[in-house]
């Protein structure tokens, strides 16, 4: 579980942020006022910064440099400014990563996920756990029953959105887009592959059928019949 | 004005000249002056006569070519006149006076406009800022909410973003000053990241994404130079047609890079952006870029605002790239956009120290 610095202004983007990080297995500080930047963010010790850059009061490309001039934590901006220029600007105030408020919400996680592993070799981990099931979405390994298994990459991202869905069923249209998210572009047929692939390297858990087709809908991942 | 047209406007002058010339001649003689002296009078009045009227000419001849050029409507007419030089006569000076006055309220006006257009496009920016913050909301929330079916609504909000950036784009296409800002980026990451916030879209078409051309022999990628975001924009531009004129069976589209021409002054990358779409027609294709042209395509498929390609074409040129459209009816569709390489054109965008 990595711990998030939020620093977003608008109280609904905010929520929702808080939310998603929340949901992706992280420990989520948000902060709601910005007269003490960036003495505030680095009170919350996090592991990594997410910041806007249009905030009351102040500017994010200021909170950036003045935070990078006191720590090294990995800081992502993210903002809803879209010009080539904020961004080298954003880069060369000290942000490690550049992402549009607008983007897809699984690319901002996988961006976030990006900056955690490239942060330390010690990375904290962000775990998804469900029913007894553990996901370290940081070192793409599957726990179940004190068995510990490495995932590849494109089983790592199906398992992820499977186990977000929490038992509920999962499209194949979503389980693609996550893993285009992540440039593996792959068609329908690589799809059944990767989710083939998954379903061996589950039942070395012990997992022989936790993955379950539903014809014409998608999959679901079903704990309780394995 | 030419001379014969100098003498055509003061006929009634020379007429009378001519009168009193002839006048002259008939009656000194009877009136008993000897001939010497009626020539003697005679030159006397040419030189009187002549002298005048040759002078008026020459005293306006630059000034009335200088309003010639002005007439036949040049390049930059409001400047030339600006720099016509004053007349030393009345009339002249009056219509020279009469001329810079209007030559500096049409300046006044034009920079007027040019200083709407520009805060409206400021205005565009602001707004389109403003309202991503609810859009990044919303789609938050469809992220978070566990609702089946927030496919639909996605594909809705994807739709209002493609119309904002288009917004956007359409604005930043009318400025006149340089806000673009140039790097050497390698062509698979473009592609890629253009192919990534549109991969909803491609895989609701099922269409195949062929990234192959894009590296070439020992695994790089031709870099290109342009602004990655505006880049962004115009590759989602073709994507976007790519999807919405897609063949049934099998749809594709590719994308590949070369290098051209390497080492010399005209060295250049390529980017290729080809489908197996439906085609253009041979008569539509020279004005798919106008403004507003929709086409035989754009009538049967609906929903065209010919707006996309107008700003592909806009947006390139602005940044110093071409580019150039082949198809085949049926057979499908392929563009290509070139990249000048020479390093003066990072010179061109805005630079980072001047900030």
């Amino acid at each position: 579980m990595a711990k998030i610095c939020l620093v977003e202004d608008d109280p609904a983007v905010r929520a929702q942020l808080a939310l998603l990080l929340e949901h992706a297995g992280h420990e989520v500080t948000a902060l709601e006022c910005f007269d003490h930047l960036p003495e505030d963010i680095l009170a919350a010790e996090p592991d990594a910064v997410v910041l806007d850059l249009g905030l009351p009061g102040t500017d994010g490309q200021y909170v950036a440099r003045a935070l990078r001039q006191q720590s090294q934590v990995p800081l992502m901006v993210l903002t809803s400014r879209a010009s080539e220029l904020d961004e080298l600007m954003a880069l060369t105030m000290g942000a490690d990563d550049f992402v549009q408020k607008s983007a897809n919400p699984q690319l901002i996680l996988a961006h976030l996920d990006a900056l955690l592993r490239r942060g330390k070799s010690q990375a904290p981990s962000a775990v998804l756990s469900e029913g007894g099931l553990a996901l370290d979405t940081v070192r793409s390994e599957a726990s179940y029953a004190g068995k510990t298994v490495e995932l590849s990459r494109n089983e790592l991202r199906i398992l992820e959105q499977l186990m977000r869905k929490k038992g509920g069923i999962c499209s194949r249209e979503d389980l693609m887009e996550a893993l285009w998210t992540s440039d593996a572009f792959v068609d329908d047929n690589t799809l059944t592959v990767n989710v083939n692939r998954l379903r061996q390297t589950l039942s070395r858990l012990g997992l022989k059928s936790a993955v379950v087709t539903f014809r014409g809908q998608g999959y679901a991942l079903r704990l309780e019949q394995a | 004005m030419n001379f014969a047209a100098y003498m055509r406007s003061h006929a009634l002058r020379l007429a009378a000249s001519l009168i009193l010339l002839a006048a002259l001649g008939a009656l000194l003689l009877p009136l008993g002056v000897s001939t010497d002296g009626t020539i003697l009078i005679l030159i006397i009045a040419v030189i009187l006569e002549a002298v005048p009227f040759l002078w008026g000419y020459a005293r306006s001849r630059q000034y009335m070519h200088d309003l010639e050029v002005l007439a036949d409507e040049g390049p930059d007419t409001l400047a030339y006149a600006r720099s016509i030089e004053e007349p030393s006569y009345p009339e002249g000076e009056l219509s020279w006076q009469a001329m810079q006055s209007l030559a500096r309220a049409a300046q006044a006006d034009s920079h007027e406009a040019e200083a709407a257009v520009e805060e409206y496009r400021q205005y565009v920016e602001t707004w389109v800022h403003e309202i991503k913050t609810p859009l990044a909301a919303v789609r938050l929330m469809l992220a978070n909410a566990d609702a089946p079916d927030t496919a639909a609504v996605s594909r809705e909000i994807a739709r209002i973003d493609s119309y904002v950036e288009q917004a956007l784009y359409y604005a930043r296409s009318t400025s006149v000053e340089k806000d673009y800002l140039v790097r050497s980026v390698p062509a698979d990451s473009l592609v890629k990241e253009a192919v990534r916030s549109r991969a909803r879209t491609l895989i609701e078409a099922h269409m195949t994404v062929d990234m192959s051309g894009l590296t070439v022999q020992d695994g790089t990628s031709p870099v290109l130079i342009c602004d990655p975001k505006w880049m962004d924009f115009i590759l989602g531009q073709l994507i976007d047609n790519a999807v919405k004129y897609r063949q049934a069976k099998n749809p594709q589209i590719s994308f590949s890079a070369r290098i051209e021409e390497a080492g010399t002054a005209n060295d250049h990358a390529v980017l290729k952006v080809a489908d197996n779409g439906c085609g253009i027609s041979e008569a539509d294709l020279p004005r798919i870029f106008e403004r507003g042209f929709t086409g035989e395509n754009g009538r049967s498929h609906g929903k065209a605002t010919g707006m996309g390609l107008y700003l592909v074409r806009t947006l390139c040129q602005k940044m110093g790239l071409s580019v150039s459209v082949r198809s085949r009816e049926g057979k499908g569709t392929a563009f290509e956009i070139v990249f000048p390489q020479e390093r003066s054109r990072f010179e061109e965008g805005t630079k980072l120290t001047e900030l």
